[in-house]
């Protein structure tokens, strides 16, 4: 394991209210809920489950090496427990299933493959939805989201999903209080806006 | 300051300046295309530099490019497939990044960059493109109503800037990460209320006019 401290950010002579608010706001930082159905999910579990093991021996090295005290990771986000995968309630057949454990594993044209000449109910458009909204197709995932809830309205992981595209997602915002976007951020916004000069199209 | 990532950052640079430069070329008649045609010929031999020391990426871009060309050809109405053709030959410049993780991390980042600066140039060049009857996306995907439409490209713009917040974060960028995150969360979003609101231009000019006052 790399220096918890490192991990955390913090160092080695940090208080113990310095090192529990960098866990917080790493643990925010990485919270499930920022990665739900994100083709990167994968990469933040690990970080979370890294940034839990630091905080976990720094707090027990702390305490003298006993139990974990206060249990602050172990009660914490708990790793990617739910997300998308908790948060499926399937309810088509073994297809739907297949393509959505497909869809988990990043499979994106083998769960398409799958849900081929499958009959198109509310579930089947939620898939295609997730399908699109990993290849970064916002749009198309709106869309067919909003038809998988036309389609059932009562289905409460549907609803979920149209509502996440409804607000433009959910993520981590640092907290920023103050900032103001001064040259060299405008300059760099400026050079990736430098497209609009001439267009990208 | 030489080393491989800044030399592969050089050739990325050089072979989307030169595929920028043959399609203006295209888009232009002989004489109005003639700068583009001087310059793209003073390029050429940087150009087949970088593309041998990068022809995979070439080779992406190119054939980008070509997707691009064909969704515009054919008017498509499905925004995010045009958005696709775009991003993707942003993300393609990812494959230097060493490790696979950083690798995937780079290459949604790049890929939501992408994306969004597609939204926004879209938005940016509505009018003009209605009045000289050039392809627009988002006049296609709302089919010609786009305007009506400022508040759903406003959530999905932001939308794409968030996801590639999420995976900035899993990039290891160091001392640099409070600048990715100006960027990325102050920045790039007074820019999209900027283009949004029909003021981008009158602020890039401004902004040049006078980089003394540094915020906005």
């Amino acid at each position: 394991m790399r220096d918890p401290y490192e991990v955390l950010g913090v160092s080695p002579d940090a208080s113990d209210d310095e090192v529990k608010r960098s866990y917080r706001d790493l643990a925010r930082k990485y919270h499930p809920d920022n990665y739900q159905n994100n083709p990167l999910a994968d990469l933040a579990e690990e970080k979370m489950k890294e940034i839990n093991e630091a905080y976990d021996a720094i707090t027990r090295t702390r305490s003298g090496g006993g139990a974990c005290a206060g249990g602050g990771a172990a009660q914490s986000q708990g790793g990617y427990g739910y997300g998308y995968q908790q948060q499926s309630q399937p309810s088509g057949g073994r297809v739907f299933a297949q393509a959505r454990q497909a869809i988990q594993n990043n499979d994106l044209e083998g769960a398409e493959r799958l849900l081929q000449g499958t009959a198109r109910n509310g579930e089947w458009y939620f898939l295609m939805g997730s399908i699109a909204y990993r290849r970064g197709w916002l749009d198309e995932a709106r869309q067919n989201y909003q038809i998988a809830v036309q389609m059932d309205p009562g289905n409460m992981e549907y609803r979920q999903a149209f509502s996440m595209m409804q607000r433009g997602g959910y993520g981590y915002q640092p907290d920023m209080a103050g900032t103001q976007c001064d040259g060299m951020d405008c300059c760099t916004a400026m050079m990736c806006m430098n497209c609009l000069c001439g267009g990208c199209r | 300051m030489a080393g491989g990532w800044l030399d592969a950052a050089a050739d990325q640079s050089m072979i989307l300046t030169w595929h920028k430069l043959s399609d203006d070329v295209a888009d232009h008649g002989f004489f109005t295309g003639l700068p583009y045609r001087f310059l793209r010929r003073w390029f050429q031999r940087a150009y087949r530099r970088a593309a041998e020391a990068q022809p995979e990426f070439d080779a992406q871009v190119r054939e980008g490019l070509e997707k691009l060309g064909a969704l515009e050809r054919e008017r498509s109405s499905q925004l995010d497939r045009a958005a696709d053709a775009f991003a993707s030959i942003l993300s393609c410049s990812a494959q230097t990044v060493s490790g696979g993780g950083a690798r995937r991390a780079m290459g949604q980042l790049l890929y939501h960059l992408g994306r969004w600066i597609y939204l926004m140039d879209a938005w940016d060049d509505l009018d003009e493109d209605r009045s000289r009857g050039r392809y627009n996306p988002l006049d296609a995907r709302f089919e010609g109503q786009a305007r009506d439409n400022r508040e759903y490209l406003d959530t999905t713009a932001a939308h794409s800037l968030r996801l590639a917040g999420s995976a900035a974060s899993l990039l290891e960028v160091g001392e640099w990460a409070p600048v990715v995150e100006n960027i990325l969360y102050v920045g790039l979003p007074a820019v999209q209320n900027a283009v949004l609101d029909g003021r981008w231009k009158e602020m890039r000019d401004n902004i040049r006019r006078k980089p003394h006052e540094r915020s906005l």
